[in-house]
């Protein structure tokens, strides 16, 4: 099956930089947010993101669209994040900015919700940074970039059946973790 | 007890839309007899709209800039090395197409004879007449390759220049 995204990839490599500029202009919010959050540190993110396209860009002459290019981007995405984790343990840095991976969405219409809303997505935040990586991939994969059980599996390179324990584990977690607040 | 954690730890792939119809069916059954369950189910679908509500990172405003500065660094890069690749070559060449010709020779030769008696077979012995061949193409690629750097360079001067 070749999605639209596969189709524009298949373009860029027979000639058409239009088409990777699209791809880099859709990908990039997604990339970013699923880096940023993988690695708690958006700087570290932002220059991750640019990784993740220079692959891309390198690896045209070679592309095969065997699976959905979501899959294929998200695949290199979360090898690098995972790299870069590993070095950072090793080195043991501390991220920048304090662990917090972007600016709060400016909250609902009161002012009670607002605080409502910000303490709940501060404590979602803080205990998805403690869940394993591979739990936090799987669940940032499936609620905030939409893909499906069988295309987790291929981008973190594992089966249907480690994915559904992986999203119930990292779930089952989140609501130990936020207790009252949901 | 262990058909009701079952069904608790299928709860998400329910919710996600990732079970096949029969379990999906005792899914639902299940959540109709049993509130606890419900509640369960209640809490994921708000943890779920939290998740997608986290807010959103933007790139930083000069990320495109910052990529496309990247990019070119880096095919400038490989511009340069393969052009340090080509002079190389071409320091070389000379002894390379005299090389290429004896062996074009030689291939000619060998597939003239070739034509004349059929290749035999491995367990007979003699496969250098199909050896002489690839060689020949090997070289012709490699004739070709220069050429096509050649053109590349060309180019790359006229631009540079330009």
């Amino acid at each position: 099956m070749v999605d639209d995204d596969a189709r524009l990839m298949l373009a860029f490599q027979a000639g058409d930089r239009r088409a990777f500029e699209e791809l880099f202009r859709r990908y990039t919010p997604r990339l970013l947010n699923f880096l940023a959050r993988m690695l708690r540190d958006r700087a570290r993110a932002e220059e991750l993101t640019q990784d993740v396209f220079i692959r891309v860009h390198n690896a045209a002459r070679r592309y095969e669209a065997r699976t959905r290019f979501s899959t294929y981007i998200f695949g290199i995405a979360h090898n690098l994040a995972l790299n870069d984790l590993a070095r950072a343990h090793r080195r043991r840095e501390q991220p920048l900015d304090g662990g917090n991976p972007g600016a709060w969405r400016a909250p609902g219409p009161d002012a009670v919700e607002q605080i409502e809303a910000a303490r709940t997505q501060e404590a979602l935040d803080r205990a998805m940074a403690e869940l394993p990586q591979r739990q936090r991939a799987a669940l940032l994969l499936r609620t905030q970039q939409g893909l499906g059980y069988e295309d987790i599996a291929q981008a973190l390179g594992t089966s249907v059946a480690s994915v559904k324990s992986l999203l119930h584990r990292a779930r089952e977690a989140l609501l130990a973790k936020l207790g009252d607040l949901l | 007890v262990k058909a009701d954690r079952r069904i608790r730890e299928q709860l998400g792939a329910w919710l996600d839309g990732e079970l096949p119809a029969g379990q999906a069916e005792e899914i639902s059954r299940a959540l109709e007899r049993d509130p606890a369950l419900a509640e369960q189910l209640r809490r994921l679908r708000q943890l779920e709209r939290s998740l997608q509500e986290l807010a959103p990172i933007e790139p930083a405003a000069d990320f495109e800039a910052r990529f496309r500065a990247r990019l070119a660094r880096q095919r400038a890069g490989a511009v340069a090395s393969w052009r340090e690749r080509a002079r190389e070559r071409l320091r070389t060449a000379p002894a390379r197409w005299a090389l290429g010709g004896v062996t074009l020779a030689g291939a000619a030769l060998a597939l003239l004879l070739a034509q004349r008696a059929p290749l035999r077979t491995e367990r007979d012995g003699d496969w250098s007449i199909v050896a002489d061949a690839e060689r020949y193409e090997l070289l012709q690629d490699q004739d070709l390759e220069l050429l096509e750097v050649l053109e590349v360079l060309e180019a790359w001067d006229g631009s540079q220049e330009g």
